[in-house]
């Protein structure tokens, strides 16, 4: 793993995604580092998502966060280097993948950065649904700084936004795939069994498209919790708790 | 690919890519770092996509190289999704969908080139076969590329219909991308035609272009398991 690299990888995308694309001497070292930084930053980020339920999740999450990442690079790349051919950059596959590999490390390094902010927020008690939303927003974050390197990787010339869209729409398909499929990150600190991997059950696409679906049903009801209500004097004592703390109780079934 | 109607571009959205076979023009100083990367660099796409030899005995042996390969990619993208089921089914699918390539390059090209002759279009059978062969690879390298991402939908979907759905998304990706790559590279000679040539053309190529995605459609329908075909 090279500090100069690294740095360069943070602070000069354009450089380095050139290098990826022209298939400079120095790809090797940028894969290298891509791939520490990779397994080094989702893991940590992982391992925090995973301390938010504590135990054996600390380790699953911290193996299957860049698990997810390569295993969607591997899957993907075919695709990026088919894509990019019929879009007029017929490139060798060693520079789609190394590309590939340098946008997935310096994502990885945002998520390393996000880590420390995030476990803190967990520490102060943070609720369940909040860490979801923050989790995401450091995984947007991060995608966005995968995107500018990998957008100026793919130079100037014809087809460029139509190559860019076509690779963030294989990445977003393959990735939550993956990520489905190895998920749960996030577990509740009131569950008991905590599994490696959940059982099949349909696939990011439906799900995304089930939310979408709840979400519309929904979004002219007034909330639930929000509704005023008898109260009696244990009422009153629960009243003094968050409303998201209070919808994860009531989640749960009151336990 | 600067010779291209009005109606290829209409057609085809943005012209393919340009033949790589040739040598480009060395950059201008201080373009590198912009330019795109370096064009002879060897890679398979390039030579899957890019012009063969000239003259016709090496361009027609190039062709069917390019074609053959296209089959078999096409054929490695069928294998991946026979894995949701497994066993002969694989191989059952690895051998349907090359089928819809083969179908549209045997029967949809000749009967285009038929009309076009009526049309007195410009255009000559080494044209339309290499036009076929950039077709067909373009639709093989696209389902080649795709096959590892398909190979994980749909063993892990767990519904039958949206296995079935990613794969036919794929399908008809790689069949627009093929569909395109086809209209860029027989509108090069066609370009040349008159104007009324050029418009008469223009409908035939849009006639191809129906005929084949629903020959494709059908094909892959009656014969792909994972569509309920061929069961």
């Amino acid at each position: 793993m090279s500090a100069t690299v690294l740095a360069r990888l943070l602070r000069a995308p354009g450089e380095i995604a050139r290098a990826c694309r022209d298939d400079d001497p120095e790809v090797r070292a940028i894969a290298a580092t891509s791939l520490a930084s990779i397994a080094l930053g989702a893991a940590a980020f992982g391992g925090v998502l995973g301390s938010f339920r504590g135990g054996m999740q600390i380790l699953y999450g911290a193996a299957k966060v860049p698990l997810a990442v390569l295993a969607t690079l591997a899957l993907a790349a075919p695709a990026f280097h088919a894509l990019a051919a019929v879009l007029g950059r017929p490139w060798p596959m060693r520079s789609i993948v190394a590309l590939a590999l340098a946008s997935a490390g310096r994502s990885s390094l945002v998520l390393l950065a996000f880590a420390p902010a995030l476990w803190l927020m967990l520490d102060l008690g943070m609720g369940y649904h909040t860490a979801a939303i923050v989790a995401s927003g450091a995984y947007a974050v991060a995608g966005f700084a995968a995107l500018s390197l990998l957008v100026r990787g793919l130079g100037e010339g014809k087809g460029r936004v139509t190559t860019a869209i076509a690779f963030i729409s294989v990445f977003f398909a393959v990735g939550g795939q993956t990520a489905w499929i190895l998920r749960p990150y996030l577990v509740r600190p009131r569950a008991v069994n905590v599994p490696f991997l959940r059982d099949r059950e349909g696939s990011f696409a439906e799900a995304v498209l089930t939310s979408l679906t709840s979400a519309a049903i929904y979004s002219d009801r007034p909330y639930r919790i929000d509704a005023p209500a008898e109260s009696d004097g244990w009422e009153r004592g629960r009243s003094t708790r968050s409303r998201e703390v209070e919808e994860d109780f009531e989640e749960e079934g009151g336990q | 690919m600067q010779a291209h109607a009005p109606y290829v571009d209409a057609l085809a959205g943005d012209a393919p890519p340009e033949p790589q076979g040739t040598t480009p023009p060395p950059p201008p100083p201080g373009a590198a770092a912009e330019a795109p990367a370096d064009e002879s660099a060897p890679s398979f796409a390039k030579s899957l996509l890019g012009d063969g030899p000239e003259g016709a005995a090496g361009a027609l042996r190039d062709d069917a190289r390019r074609f053959a390969t296209a089959l078999a990619l096409s054929a490695l993208y069928g294998l991946s999704i026979g894995t949701r089921d497994g066993g002969l089914s694989i191989l059952k699918h690895a051998a349907a969908v090359p089928l819809a390539p083969l179908a549209v390059a045997g029967l949809g090209v000749p009967a285009l080139f038929i009309v076009l002759t009526l049309f007195d279009a410009p255009i000559d059978p080494p044209a339309a076969v290499k036009a076929a062969a950039r077709g067909a690879a373009t639709t093989g390298l696209v389902l080649g590329g795709l096959a590892p991402a398909m190979a994980l939908f749909v063993t892990t979907s767990s519904s039958r219909v949206g296995a079935a759905f990613s794969a036919g998304l794929g399908l008809m990706l790689a069949g627009i991308f093929g569909l395109r790559a086809f209209l860029g590279a027989i509108g090069v000679p066609l370009g040349r035609a008159s104007a009324g040539v050029r418009t008469m053309s223009g409908f035939a190529l849009a006639g191809f272009a129906i005929f084949a995605t629903a020959l494709s459609a059908r094909v892959w329908w009656s014969t792909l398991p994972i569509f309920g075909g061929a069961q």
